[in-house]
């Protein structure tokens, strides 16, 4: 490997950093919206910017690790002590696909809270937790220690709480106080794994651990990886572990549950992948992952053919899609992952952009429940930017959802087994349930006559005296009801733009995906760049 | 190395009493078992981490220690426990505002859209906006003006039917409101509204 110029360990540790320190900036300057805006806008930029050198590097030349404290070299043999932090392809894929996120749902946040007048209250506590978000998830991917991922997952999980519970209504307070509960339970087990880990391998360093994992019984690697995989399970809503999910994330504003949608499930398959693929090679929890997600990919399908509010059924469509990317991972092959990383990259984009979607059919008709809805079609620019994601989502040619799916579905073929074939068919038909379920929002929502939905008439009048204390949080908008801010719209607009992107440019992004899964599949690179060259 | 039984036996009980404190409904209990819950893993971190041994710092030691103590699980035990208090502290607010809307308990209650699912009907359901017409199976413009054997009913007849029905995703007084509406055009009785704010 060549050698690392010198501000190549400060562009690593800017994801990280600049969100915090912009986070105590907005605090301080807390009296003054503009400058909290313009201060958000301008580091999520930052990080924006220095992701996509980061992936422009690690294209170019490999795998870079930077070890803070850096005590490794001072004659102590147990290598670096300190806090590693590492970017590969996978990691820097996954840092800048998930700071545009951030960047367009901070515009459009940013652009409702100019419309909703936010400015008249004293102090904003959106934008210093959305920025302490920001620094959580960008420094889960960069993490190259377990203890720094748990740390990284309980900073986003503290910022989230937060976000979720804003203005701490009835519901939000209830389905905030569930939440909290099911992510501190996930995260003790998480720790408890880690107390397993240290005690296996006497080191928390991610390549470390995985060189001396190696000489570990299987029966020990099995339990730890088992309970490392239930406490990312829970992260990343896996089947059986997922029902707090659909009770959680509707109840909050549109930007917070799109954001929650795109990347806090993400980085529980994001651990997953470093998981499965550096720590514990050889795929021993293959099957029941396999099985996992095929289950995950069916019921949360299912769950959303129940639905009539449309965040509730995206955010169980949000469910049934990680059991794809759970099958990728645990095809165990090459392929596999390289389909997986991409069908990522794919959702990320789409389930932002369907629910920063459903934050302007809110404002727009005053509700977003199917039994209200009708009509919508009468404003093109919206109909347009839910069409192309949810046909995105479900997977019609020539979108990235297809793309993302045959390559999954070659994958599956190309293992040959009979449970790949079994999960190649369950992905088949969870992704026309997919299609049915966006057909129906397009019919009822879009289609119809508003009159003629069961509620319609409660929609068109105004906001009910009687509901004051509303249960509805679609009502919460209700002030503004008809409007599209342009604040809204753009951001929106580029996002489902983004997700145009990894169709036209699929070829150059699934090459590059394949070089990320060919990377993380040989284990030697990343534990050369963290130990140096006698990485065993 | 040896293993301290003693503490082993502290890490269950605690374990096994978080545990049991987290399936509680009460918020204020769930707080109790996460916290028990946290402080058998911190212990279990330092337990597993290895014995007693010399202080970590450079020229001191103990008498008849051997090795050096671990440094790094007990830096991760005071990560885990400033963690932990953070979060305690948060859920502590959110039991407040619990407290605050339920007025007398703090327990949690299931999520609405799970009660509307687990208790719902054909009736319910959602979209049911049109019934199929029974013999075209066509969608038609009458909505659910069909008994259960599919003949046609009248809209006195359906307003009949459903003047009991509860709309589980409104609020009560709102479905009151809209059938007396009903009942007001069709059988011209006279009902007494309901005062605005309806009855909390």
């Amino acid at each position: 490997m060549t050698p690392q110029p010198s501000w190549i360990p400060v562009l690593i540790t800017l994801p990280t950093l600049v969100p915090i320190l912009a986070a105590a900036l907005t605090l301080l300057g807390g009296r003054s919206p503009r400058f909290q805006r313009s201060i958000a806008v301008g580091a999520i930029s930052v990080v924006f910017i220095a992701s996509c050198i980061l992936l422009y590097l690690t294209n170019a030349r490999g795998t870079f690790a930077v070890t803070i404290g850096g005590w490794g070299d001072k004659g102590f043999p147990n290598g670096p002590l300190g806090i590693t932090l590492v970017v590969d392809q996978l990691a820097a894929l996954m840092l800048v696909v998930s700071t545009i996120v951030l960047l367009c749902v901070v515009v459009y946040a940013v652009g409702q809270g100019i419309r909703d007048g936010t400015s008249q209250q004293p102090v904003s506590i959106f934008l210093p937790s959305y920025l302490i978000l920001t620094a959580g998830v960008c420094n889960a991917f960069l993490a190259g220690d377990l203890f720094n991922l748990y740390v990284s997952f309980e900073v986003l999980l503290a910022a989230s709480f937060v976000l979720l519970t804003l203005g701490a209504s009835p519901e939000r307070v209830r389905a905030g106080a569930s939440y909290v509960m099911v992510s501190m339970v996930s995260s003790l087990i998480f720790l408890s794994g880690i107390a397993f880990a240290y005690a296996t391998t006497g080191t928390l360093n991610l390549a470390e651990m995985a060189a001396r994992l190696d000489n570990v019984p299987d029966g020990t690697r099995n339990a730890l990886f088992a309970v490392l995989l239930v406490a990312f399970g829970i992260k990343a809503a896996v089947f059986p572990l997922s029902t707090w999910l659909p009770d959680s994330y509707p109840t909050a504003p549109a930007p917070v549950t799109a954001v929650f949608a795109g990347l806090l499930t993400k980085v529980g398959v994001y651990a997953i992948i470093r998981a499965h693929t550096l720590l514990f090679p050889g795929g021993s929890m293959d099957t029941v992952l396999l099985i996992a997600g095929l289950l995950t990919m069916l019921i949360g399908i299912f769950g959303a053919i129940a639905q009539s509010d449309i965040k509730r059924l995206l955010s169980f469509t949000l469910v049934s899609h990680i059991g794809y990317m759970v099958f990728g991972i645990a095809l165990s092959s090459r392929f596999g992952l390289s389909a997986a990383i991409y069908y990522v990259a794919h959702h990320i984009l789409v389930q932002t952009t369907l629910f920063l979607v459903v934050g302007l059919i809110e404002r727009q008709a005053g509700s977003s429940s199917l039994r209200r809805l009708g009509g919508l079609i009468s404003t093109p620019v919206l109909a347009g930017l839910f069409l192309i994601p949810a046909l995105n989502l479900g997977g019609i040619p020539p979108f990235s959802g297809f793309i993302g799916k045959v390559a999954l579905l070659e994958a599956g073929a190309q293992d040959g087994s009979v449970l790949a074939w079994v999960l190649v068919a369950g992905s088949v038909v969870t992704s026309l349930l997919t299609l049915y379920v966006m057909a129906r929002v397009w019919t009822k929502g879009f289609w119809r006559a508003r009159a003629d939905a069961p509620e319609g008439e409660l929609a068109d009048q105004g906001p009910s005296a009687l509901i004051d204390e509303s249960a509805d949080i679609a009502f919460d908008d209700r002030a503004d009801v008809g409007r599209m801010p342009i604040g809204m719209v753009i951001p929106t607009a580029v996002m489902v733009g983004a997700g145009l992107v990894l169709t036209l440019w699929a070829g150059p992004i699934i090459g590059f995906t394949d070089r990320a899964a060919t990377d993380i599949a040989d284990r030697g690179i990343y534990m050369e760049a963290v130990l140096g060259g006698d990485g065993r | 190395m040896s293993v301290n039984l003693g503490l082993l036996i502290v890490i269950g009980v605690l374990a096994a009493c978080g545990a049991y404190l987290l399936m509680e409904r009460s918020l204020i209990r769930m707080l109790f078992g996460l916290l028990l819950c946290g402080n058998a893993i911190n212990l279990l971190i330092l337990v597993v981490s290895g014995g007693m041994g010399n202080p970590p710092i450079m020229g001191r030691s103990s008498e008849s220690r051997a090795s050096d103590a671990d440094p790094l699980a007990q830096a991760m035990i005071l990560t885990a426990i400033v963690i932990t208090m953070g979060v305690a502290a948060f859920v502590l607010s959110l039991v407040y505002r619990l407290f605050v809307i339920n007025r007398d308990d703090d327990d949690l209650e299931d999520d609405t859209e799970d009660v509307k699912i687990l208790s719902g009907s054909l009736d319910t359901a959602p979209d049911r906006d049109r019934t199929d017409d029974p013999i075209t199976l066509a969608d038609t413009a009458a909505g659910d003006l069909y008994d259960d054997e599919g003949n046609p009913i009248t809209p006195e007849e359906f307003a009949a039917r459903h003047a009991e029905m509860i709309e589980t995703d409104l609020m009560p007084e709102d479905a009151d409101v809209i059938d007396e509406n009903v009942r007001d055009n069709d059988s011209a009785i006279s009902v007494s509204r309901p005062e605005d704010g309806g009855s909390r």
